[in-house]
């Protein structure tokens, strides 16, 4: 016996919508909050039953998981619904399966010969590969964008992205080209192109979504960043060049792999302070550029009226690597410590501990990744977002747009993607 | 009368209408504001869509197809519902025929699957090592060559130079036996080349272009040369068949099947690796058979007594089933024992000696 809740509180989903009152319009934020145990216990079962099943169980593991993310999502109170099924992945795999091996059979053989018949065509084999995996792989993730928009809704509509997959591959690749050939600045050109050909494809039932942003206003957020990243990668190669840390000439290479040059230790000292610091500069660096990128790209897409913003920290993300490397660094000392143990007593039975704490760590990775990354990842940028106008995504109308029938097939075979 | 308030989405518009619920005792009966019905959801078919179990709101709807949705957070009603509807939860019953495209569309990766083991790779990998020019398939070789003196002189811990046995007139011996041998071929190898390394291990190979590698071990395990002989006929007869190509091209093959396979499945490297193995070797089984009826023809061409291989054959087989050494082995990918002897057998004793006493001592020294 019930009912006595009264309108106001059952629309409750409403209710943070006229808290925000921005430009006259309402504004509302995105919330992520889902059940870790939950989570937790269901990557252990994906991660035994694939096992079980020589991997094929992943499809319904996937689905699952993604049914817990979607789930945990809400955007003004209502919630996202995954409605995409293992069914349909498993034999999107299938048909991936049956038109790419026969292509990735013959891909491999062409590269394997080139390895086998000499230094000059294994270099050209394995760029041809390079380019090849790059593009498919480009291909690979526009579909599985596509197929999962396509299954996901809210409030009962559905979201679609249009284009085409291989358009979009073809120009990132010659975009990479570009910023490789102009040692990186032209990667604001190849970042304007992704994020103008997806956002301008992504509709929301029959509203379209637009991107407003400029070549120009992606300079601004990358030009600091290629230029700091050129002037460490150029400054530390000749810091160490004038140790005499590297020698790179072609020959030192023969020489280090017939045991005949060593580097004395100073120079390793040098070569590894050197290495340490590229690796730090880059990853903040590109941690940081990736925030600012989102952030833009939030600041500059349109639904109809409806405008998105975002206060995504770099410090927020940071931390969430940090956390992890603290989290990463403690297996190591972990795993040095039991192989010292397993050298000391040498007995079978600390062998037999070994490999199994080796194979439960290599099961563990996984799901640690989800929980301690992906997931809190997702929560940063959900609860980051604010948007504006947020009525008008009420004036949507469903769109009879062909939905993909099977989905990610290319992308599952080809590893793409994290859930 | 059980009643709550609710949201409402027609799944054709994303605007949410507040609705009236009304448990009765076979449909969920939906009124809006004013009272009017909007329609009756029946028990049997309606579902909560929500992933997470013990939410206190749930998301109902009435078909797999059928995007509307009404949200109830009523924490009483809902328990009222549930025990209305117990399938409130549960799947919803598969349609008839749902097993279809799975039967077609695994029934069509796993033919293409067979098809492509039976008869394309096996096809592709024929035709590939004969379209492969003599030059690069010598490349090849050579480069193969020279990763297995690498890899054993570091073995065996001494400088790579001295893992290839040339002391004496051993050499020379075993050139002429090898090209009496090939002789017997209908078509010229683009180099046929005996290196002897120096490693215990007992077992021969052939490399891509004619080259044959020895290992030391099996010069010191035959008490006969028309031993050795035979093993090297054998050999001889897989360069020419190409099947250290073939090989090449099917493992190649079957890896790139097999990482496609399995994605990213824990332990995947483990279960592909099996995988090749398994397929791998049926290939190998099917070249050494060849191998083995060819050797056997090359010696005959040659007037060379083939019947002291089958000791060999024997003394080698106990040894590799003590000794396992990892490797690709010349015994593991054979056909049994037992079948390659009564080959052996039914080829009888004819024809003389490979070498004289004189020159198979030379040979048997020449690691020394």
């Amino acid at each position: 016996m019930t009912a006595t809740t009264d309108t106001q509180a059952i629309m409750a989903g409403d209710a943070s919508l006229t808290a925000g009152d921005t430009t006259g319009g309402s504004s509302t934020s995105v919330d992520f909050s889902i059940s870790l145990s939950q989570l937790f216990v269901r990557l252990v079962k994906n991660k035994l039953f694939g096992f079980l099943t020589f991997g094929i169980y992943r499809f319904w593991g996937k689905t699952h998981v993604r049914r817990i993310m979607w789930h945990g999502t809400s955007i003004g109170g209502d919630r996202l619904e995954y409605m995409g099924t293992a069914k349909e992945l498993f034999i999107g795999f299938l048909i991936a399966m049956v038109i790419l091996m026969p292509i990735m059979l013959i891909a491999g053989l062409i590269v394997d010969f080139m390895t086998a018949a000499g230094a000059e065509s294994l270099a050209i084999g394995q760029v041809l590969n390079l380019v090849f995996l790059y593009t498919f792989w480009q291909f690979a993730r526009y579909r599985l964008w596509r197929y999962r928009l396509s299954r996901t809704s809210w409030r009962g509509i559905r979201f679609f992205l249009a284009g085409s997959a291989f358009k979009y591959a073809i120009n990132v690749l010659l975009w990479t080209i570009v910023s490789l050939i102009t040692l990186g600045w032209g990667y604001p050109l190849l970042q304007a192109y992704k994020l103008n050909y997806r956002l301008n494809n992504t509709c929301f039932g029959d509203g379209e979504f637009r991107y407003h942003g400029t070549v120009k206003g992606l300079y601004r957020i990358y030009w600091p960043a290629i230029l700091i990243a050129q002037i460490i990668i150029g400054g530390t190669v000749a810091f160490l060049y004038g140790n005499d840390a590297l020698d790179v000439s072609m020959e030192s290479g023969v020489a280090i792999d017939q045991g005949q040059l060593q580097f004395d230790e100073q120079s390793m000292i040098l070569f590894g302070i050197g290495g340490l610091i590229i690796f730090m500069t880059m990853s903040i660096l590109s941690f940081a550029v990736k925030v600012w990128e989102f952030r833009y790209l939030a600041e500059q897409t349109t639904f109809l009226n409806a405008s998105f913003s975002s206060i995504l920290s770099v410090r927020s993300v940071l931390m969430i690597f940090i956390l992890l490397i603290v989290l990463g660094l403690i297996g190591y000392v972990g795993f040095g410590a039991l192989i010292i143990l397993v050298l000391k007593y040498q007995t079978e039975a600390a062998i037999f501990v070994f490999v199994l704490a080796f194979f439960i760590s290599y099961l563990a990775f996984d799901i640690l990744k989800m929980l301690f990354l992906i997931v809190p990842l997702v929560r940063a940028v959900c609860h980051s977002l604010t948007i504006y106008n947020f009525e008008v995504f009420e004036h949507t109308a469903a769109n009879a747009e062909n939905s993909p029938k099977y989905g990610e097939g290319f992308a599952d075979a080809m590893d793409v993607g994290a859930f | 009368m059980i009643t709550s308030l609710a949201r409402f989405f027609d799944g054709k518009t994303a605007k949410p209408h507040s609705v009236l619920l009304e448990l009765t005792e076979t449909t969920l009966q939906v009124k809006n504001d004013t009272g009017d019905m909007l329609g009756y959801w029946p028990y049997e078919v309606l579902r909560d869509q929500n992933a997470g179990k013990g939410r206190d709101e749930v998301s109902l709807s009435v078909g797999a197809g059928d995007h509307a949705r009404i949200i109830v957070s009523d924490t009483v009603f809902i328990n009222e519902l549930e025990k209305k509807c117990p399938d409130l939860r549960k799947r919803r019953p598969t349609s008839a025929g749902w097993w279809k495209p799975y039967a077609y569309w695994g029934g069509g990766a796993a033919l293409s699957l067979i098809v492509l083991f039976a008869f394309v790779l096996p096809f592709l990998s024929l035709q590939i090592a004969r379209w492969v020019p003599d030059d690069i398939r010598a490349d090849i070789g050579a480069e193969t060559q020279e990763f297995f003196v690498k890899s054993i002189a570091k073995r065996e811990k001494i400088p790579p130079e001295t893992a290839i046995c040339m002391s004496g007139d051993g050499q020379k011996h075993l050139d002429t036996l090898i090209s009496n041998l090939a002789a017997g071929l209908p078509e010229e190898l683009p180099e046929v080349e005996v290196t002897v390394l120096k490693t215990k291990g007992a077992n021969a190979f052939a490399l891509p272009g004619g080259r044959l590698l020895v290992f030391s071990g099996l010069i010191d395990l035959a008490d006969s040369p028309n031993g050795l002989a035979g093993v090297l006929a054998h050999e001889l007869a897989h360069a020419h068949h190409r099947h250290p190509t073939q090989l090449i091209v099917s493992n190649a093959g079957i890896a790139t099947v097999f990482s496609l396979l399995l994605g990213d499945v824990s332990g995947g490297t483990f279960l592909a690796t099996m995988g090749q193995m398994a397929v791998g070797s049926a290939y190998s089984r099917d070249y050494e058979r060849e191998a083995d009826e060819t050797g056997i023809e090359l010696m005959r061409a040659a007037q060379y007594d083939i019947s002291p291989m089958i000791p060999l054959m024997q003394t080698m087989a106990k040894k590799n089933e003590v000794n396992e050494t990892g490797v690709l082995s010349l015994v593991n990918t054979h056909p049994g024992t037992e079948e390659r002897v009564t080959l052996l057998e039914e080829a009888g004793t004819r024809g003389g000696p490979a070498l004289s006493p004189e020159e198979w001592s030379a040979v048997k020294a020449i690691c020394k």
